[in-house]
């Protein structure tokens, strides 16, 4: 008899149990976890990203700075320094940025993907709050770099053109001065 | 369903396919009494493996049914247990008797309340791991690692 209620009981305590929680899980937002614990250690490479300091690399400040680029270019030397140190910490930012994903990738940012990407879920608001802030970045970051790119086309192509117009100078000189030597 | 996805519900079955390949039909025994638990456990272990792979949040949902299931699996197990005894013994006399048996329903209908609950959660949650697994392995592939 006791037999017989122990392992009625069980059942019905069991199926029951089952059936309301099979009810709820199907009833509530799951997430796909645990796919990545851990980042290939390529990836870790991260670490004192902050260390690129915002001091620009004094070859890039020289070439910058050159007298004949910033007269072509129509701007200061104070503008071009100041830009291209700003366009040094950007980069910098970046880097520091980009650290702190990686620091965080194996338990959290591989989740965040994982549940915007699923219907089975509604993101956290700090969750929402570090994405947006983290898109920002890049979209600064992307129009920064593309503007620096630009400045920096442009500091080339007058180069070109400064150092043709100086060979021009120096063809001229050479046939001014080649009917005297003839004479 | 992927090859993958078969392969993970496939391995947990190996006991069920012992029985009915080894016991049953190799060695001629009678199978009843040994089928339920090894089903019972399918489901149990194909839980475990859902609910390693999936999260909740703020929820123990997935403990509470896995520790319903494990008392179904123990109540399949001790009932196989005394299905095992009437199928040894004199009363059991062909296959309709053992539906006359109590034991033999509290097992199998355990046993398939573990089974339902297994598939289904796995036809519900398996797409989405694999989803996620596949962008994971696509992002890695992708970032060059």
């Amino acid at each position: 008899m006791a037999y017989d209620v122990l392992i009625f009981g069980l059942m019905i305590l069991g199926i029951s149990t089952a059936v309301v929680f099979s009810y709820k899980i199907a009833h509530s937002s799951v997430y796909p976890v645990g796919m990545v614990r851990k980042m290939p250690s390529s990836q870790d490479s991260g670490e004192g990203a902050l260390a690129c300091e915002s001091a620009p690399p004094a070859d890039l400040i020289d070439f910058a700075t050159e007298g004949e680029i910033i007269r072509h270019a129509n701007v200061s030397e104070q503008t071009v320094r100041k830009y291209v140190y700003r366009m040094a910490l950007r980069e910098s930012a970046k880097q520091h940025l980009k650290g702190q994903i990686r620091k965080l990738q194996p338990i959290k940012i591989v989740l965040f993907q994982d549940r915007w990407e699923t219907p089975f879920r509604g993101p956290e608001p700090e969750d929402v709050a570090l994405e947006k802030e983290v898109a920002e970045h890049s979209e600064t970051l992307e129009y920064h770099s593309i503007s620096f790119a630009a400045l920096e086309k442009r500091v080339r192509k007058l180069e070109v053109e400064s150092v043709k117009k100086s060979q021009e100078i120096a063809k001229e000189k050479a046939q001014v001065l080649q009917p005297e030597t003839v004479h | 369903m992927a090859p993958e996805s078969w392969l993970k519900i496939s391995l947990p079955a190996f006991p069920v396919a012992f029985t009915v390949f080894g016991v049953w039909l190799y060695w001629g025994e009678n199978p009843l009494p040994l089928l339920a638990p090894p089903a019972a456990f399918w489901g149990l272990v194909v839980l475990f493996y859902l609910f390693s792979h999936l999260e909740l949040p703020n929820r123990n949902y997935p403990l509470i049914l896995i520790i319903a299931i494990t008392a179904l699996w123990l109540v399949s197990a001790i009932t196989s247990h005394n299905l095992g005894k009437f199928v040894a013994s004199a009363r059991y006399n062909g296959f309709t008797s053992v539906f006359r048996n109590r034991d033999f329903w509290y097992a199998y209908i355990c046993s398939a309340v573990a089974c339902t609950a297994g598939l289904t959660h796995f036809i519900r949650f398996e797409p989405l791991i694999v989803g996620a697994v596949k962008k994971v392995r696509q992002r890695i592939e992708s970032e060059g690692l």
